[in-house]
């Protein structure tokens, strides 16, 4: 089923009203109801052709689950997932097998995305087996320049996992992923399982991966340095709510929303003399067993007026192309 | 009664325990293949033929004790035939039971427990509903029950063998599938489109194939067992054909005058399922630490 | 513990039972036309046809099933073609027998088998332990039946001193009592120890001695108790070896049980004693669970708890 784009932008992937809840208590007899969290409630955002697109937030904002649900790892509650005008949800068997392979996945925990009991080589070329059949002499050359261009070399193919080090590891994840030659490549924190001393060269292979092959990056981080870094657009999550989205000069320059603003606050700056705004983050997180009402940030917000207990505001377009879902916005507090 | 954690002396007995567990482990292995290569070349090795009748000499004693007969080195049965070869006969069809039945069982195990971890829900549910009703029947009982109703056989007979034990491996390879499902690597090459056959062949299975394995070594000792008792209560493997438990149950009858009819064979099983178990303990302190 | 997991218990109970019954139901039909095994080959037309009338057999198959539940819950379970009276009936005058040799074997099993495992555990890597595991080890590899005939050899034929079949006498049930004892005692044993062995190496053992308890205290208040979950569990499994267990003691002893009449009703084909029987064992194997999941969820509190996400 053809979809057509509401955008005029080229959209490689349109999601809207996403939302996944899970069961975290089973009804022990059967007239016993199961108890439910809602981990992302209905979020709408889009990845344009080329770009790369960050979703940042705290652990436990649904950024890792969104992902998930895209990659037909969990299936959503409701919403729909649109790639290339195409609604992935409808998909099934040969048309959604294909389509799957132009979105590849990399995982946060490179050891466990890894077999440990079959050689790295084996598991890069493994999804060309699965798609193309058994031409292990290609693959394996395929394999070892792809394992090449991220720095290793063909001797480490023959290794299992536990004998690479932790960013080799993530290494040849990614080149697994690269192997099917995806459009849309999402990285699930990719980095936050590595040293810190690596982690540069993880986000540097990632930058040269884009701008060499042209490939569209999802990027979900909890660290906004790294986001702006390596993204042109960027979504901000809280509790399963994206809060505010935008290009990241609008938005890392000028956040609106509290929760960004705090955030952005938090990011340690070398010169002490730059101005910070004055929103710091208070609290903790709320249960998602037992959210807040209405805005699910007031009871940590430092502007929260009395209709942000009530109703959850609505992600709006601001007049520099932006979206913030504030009520503060209207009363002015958030202009400056 | 003192706290002998903190004994001094431990170090010492421990090492003299390996040593002495390391030379068990040897001979029960010894005794294995012993056992294996008899039963493979026991056409070969059988000087007379296991059923050949001979009525003149009947219940002779093993050669030798007074009256014996250096042609039947373990002397002769009720009907005058070859308990050696009888004893090689049935040490072959003692294993090929118990051999077959536990890869069977292992195969049928292994795979429904994949296929509860697969599913889930409903399926899971009935999967593990039969799994609680194999547990509340005691297995002889269930064997005895297909037995009674069915003509014996011994195709049926392996089938029998073949489900003794599954629920134990159905058990494991469900829980262990369901752990490795959350492995990241499951996942991953689900995301690349493999289909499940390939995620739990080729991924979940060599991962988990250790525990199996252990398992499968626990659970062979327990088919000799059975095959064996049931062919004791002559429901099992049914004559000509003979097997340890056949030759135990009709030397029962001569306790008296033949003692030799039921102690050999009786040995044999019990050396045989002790040499198992042994090494069975010790594959799994290899393999699998955790299964202690 | 909340009388939901209880609850849960008993309708899983039920479910089992309904399932053996099936179980029982689908062997029965699976296994051909019961006409022949009962009339024999040369039945007249006339006596198949009013045999096939008599017991429904011409029905569709769900109102067989049907009747079959019926019958099973009205303690109908047909006549016994050996003995020509209620199967039921058969098996329950033989149930006293059995149930007197389990008893005796049960209480045994416990006392020998605990008290070795404890003592091996308090003992372990010594002398002692080695040789109780040692005895356990082997006790393990027996097949019962093979312990049964080597005891009457010794017994009986050697030396005399007990009769080998027969259950008139004290004397008499000697023999099959220690065949259905001494493997179970050696699981029994083993597996205490082990669990034992894994309590006694726990933090809190080492707290209770660190805050003055005496070595045999701490023992008796914290370490048994302790081990004693994992042991309730195996019990479930021990019954089932104690039944089989019986089936062969009373085969070898010629003890007038309900194991014997087993073996005796499969080589014979006696179906609906064999299928009384196959019941009988499954509901009281069911209760036995029941019992034991209960004293369970009362000895580990965190049973009953609920284990939160899946």
């Amino acid at each position: 089923m053809k979809i057509e784009s509401k955008n005029q932008e080229n959209n490689i992937l349109e999601v809207e009203n996403l939302a996944k809840k899970f069961v975290v208590k089973k009804g022990k007899m059967p007239w016993q109801k199961n108890q439910y969290v809602n981990v992302v409630n209905g979020i709408d955002f889009s990845i344009r052709k080329g770009e790369a697109l960050g979703i940042v937030g705290e652990s436990g904002c649904g950024k890792s689950t969104t992902a998930k649900l895209i990659m037909d790892i969990h299936s959503p509650t409701k919403g729909s997932i649109v790639y290339n005008s195409q609604e992935l949800n409808d998909l099934k068997g040969k048309e959604k097998k294909k389509i799957r392979k132009d979105i590849q996945y990399v995982f946060q925990d490179p050891m466990g995305a890894l077999n440990p009991r079959i050689p790295v080589i084996e598991q890069i070329y493994e999804p060309l087996i699965i798609h193309y059949g058994r031409d292990i002499k290609n693959y394996y050359k395929k394999a070892v320049s792809l394992l090449e261009s991220v720095g290793m070399k063909e001797s480490h193919g023959k290794m299992y996992p536990h004998q690479l080090s932790g960013g080799q590891r993530q290494r040849v994840v990614l080149a697994r992923a690269m192997i099917l030659e995806p459009e849309l490549l999402i990285c699930d924190e990719p980095i936050s399982a590595l040293d810190v001393s690596i982690q540069s060269q993880v986000v540097n292979l990632l930058m040269k991966i884009r701008d060499e092959r042209g490939i569209t990056l999802l990027f979900i981080s909890h660290d906004l340095s790294m986001v702006r870094h390596l993204c042109n657009r960027t979504a901000v999550m809280y509790m399963g709510h994206i809060v505010e989205y935008g290009d990241n000069e609008t938005l890392f320059n000028n956040p609106l929303h509290p929760y960004t603003r705090s955030l952005i606050n938090a990011i340690p700056v070398p010169d002490p003399r730059i101005k910070k705004d004055d929103i710091i983050l208070e609290g903790e997180i709320p249960s998602l067993l037992d959210p807040p009402s209405g805005c699910k940030f007031h009871p940590r917000c430092p502007i929260a007026g009395p209709e942000c207990s009530l109703k959850q505001p609505e992600l709006k377009t601001m007049p520099d192309g932006r979206k913030v879902a504030c009520f503060a916005l209207k009363r002015g507090d958030c202009n400056e | 009664m003192q706290n002998t954690i903190t004994n001094g002396k431990r170090t010492l007995i421990e090492r003299k325990g390996i040593s002495a567990k390391t030379l068990l482990v040897i001979i029960a292995a010894i005794w294995l293949l012993a056992m294996i290569l008899i039963g493979i070349s026991a056409p070969l090795i059988a000087v007379h033929d296991y059923q050949q009748i001979d009525l003149v000499k009947r219940l002779l004693p093993p050669s030798w004790m007074a009256g014996g007969d250096a042609d039947h080195f373990f002397g002769t049965d009720n009907l005058g035939r070859d308990n050696l070869s009888r004893l090689f006969y049935s040490i072959r069809l003692s294993l090929l039971v118990a051999i077959l039945g536990t890869v069977i069982c292992a195969i049928v195990g292994t795979t429904i427990g994949f296929v509860a971890a697969h599913f889930r829900g409903f399926v899971d549910d009935i999967i593990m509903m039969l799994v609680d009703f194999q547990a509340s029947l005691p297995f002889m009982i269930l064997a005895l029950a297909v037995i009674a109703f069915f003509e014996s056989s011994i195709v049926l007979f392996i089938g029998i063998m073949g489900i003794y034990g599954w629920e134990r491996y159905a058990r494991f390879a469900r829980a262990l599938a369901l752990s490795a499902e959350e492995q990241g690597y499951a996942v991953a090459v689900r995301t690349f489109g493999a289909s499940p056959v390939r995620v739990y062949v080729r991924h979940i299975l060599p991962n988990v194939g250790n525990t199996l394995l252990v398992n499968m070594t626990l659970n062979f000792p327990k088919v000799i067992l059975m095959e064996t008792s049931l062919s004791f209560l002559g429901l099992g493997i049914q004559p000509p054909n003979t097997s340890l438990g056949n030759l135990v149950g009709f030397g029962r009858d001569y306790l008296l005058t033949a003692w030799w009819l039921t102690i050999i064979p009786a040995a044999a099983i019990f050396l045989t399922t002790l040499s198992m178990s042994i090494l069975g303990d010790w594959v799994r302190d290899k393999l699998d630490p955790a299964l202690k | 513990m909340n009388s939901a997991y209880i609850i849960r218990k008993i309708f899983r109970a039920f479910l089992t039972i309904w399932i053996v019954t099936s179980f029982v139901f689908l062997i029965l039909r699976l296994s051909g036309d019961p006409t022949v095994s009962v009339l024999g080959l040369e039945a007249s037309p006339e006596a198949v046809e009013a045999f096939h009338a008599k017991w429904g057999l011409d029905d569709p198959i769900h109102v067989q099933y049907l009747r079959f539940f019926a019958n099973v819950f009205q303690g109908d379970m047909g006549v016994s073609i050996l003995e020509g009276r209620s199967a039921l009936t058969a098996v329950l005058s033989r149930l006293p027998a059995t149930v007197s040799l389990m008893v005796i074997s049960t209480i045994l099993t416990f006392s020998v088998g605990i008290f070795f495992g404890v003592m091996a555990s308090l003992y372990h890597n010594t002398h002692k332990d080695q040789i109780i595991m040692t005895v356990a080890a082997s006790g393990f590899s027996i097949p019962t039946f093979v312990l049964g005939v080597v005891l009457v050899l010794i017994f009986s034929v050697n030396l005399g001193w007990l009769p080998s079949t027969g259950s008139a006498t004290w004397k008499h049930y000697i023999m099959p009592v220690l065949t259905m004892t001494i493997v179970d005692a050696a699981v029994f044993a083993r597996f205490t120890r082990s669990a034992m062995l894994e309590v006694l190496y726990q933090p809190y053992m080492k707290t209770a001695l660190a805050k003055g308890m005496s070595w045999g205290q701490a023992v008796r208040r914290h370490a048994i108790p302790n081990a004693a979950i994992p042991v309730v569990t195996i019990m479930g499994f021990w019954i089932g070896a104690l039944i089989a267990g019986a089936v062969i003691a009373e085969s070898i002893f010629a003890w007038p049980g309900v194991g014997r009449l087993l073996v005796y009703s499969v080589k014979h084909r006696d179906y609906n004693v064999v299928q009384v029987i196959v019941m009988l064992i499954s509901v009281s194997m069911v209760i036995t669970n029941l019992i034991i999941d209960i004293i369970y969820g009362k000895l580990d509190p965190r049973v009953s708890i609920d284990r939160g996400a899946e």
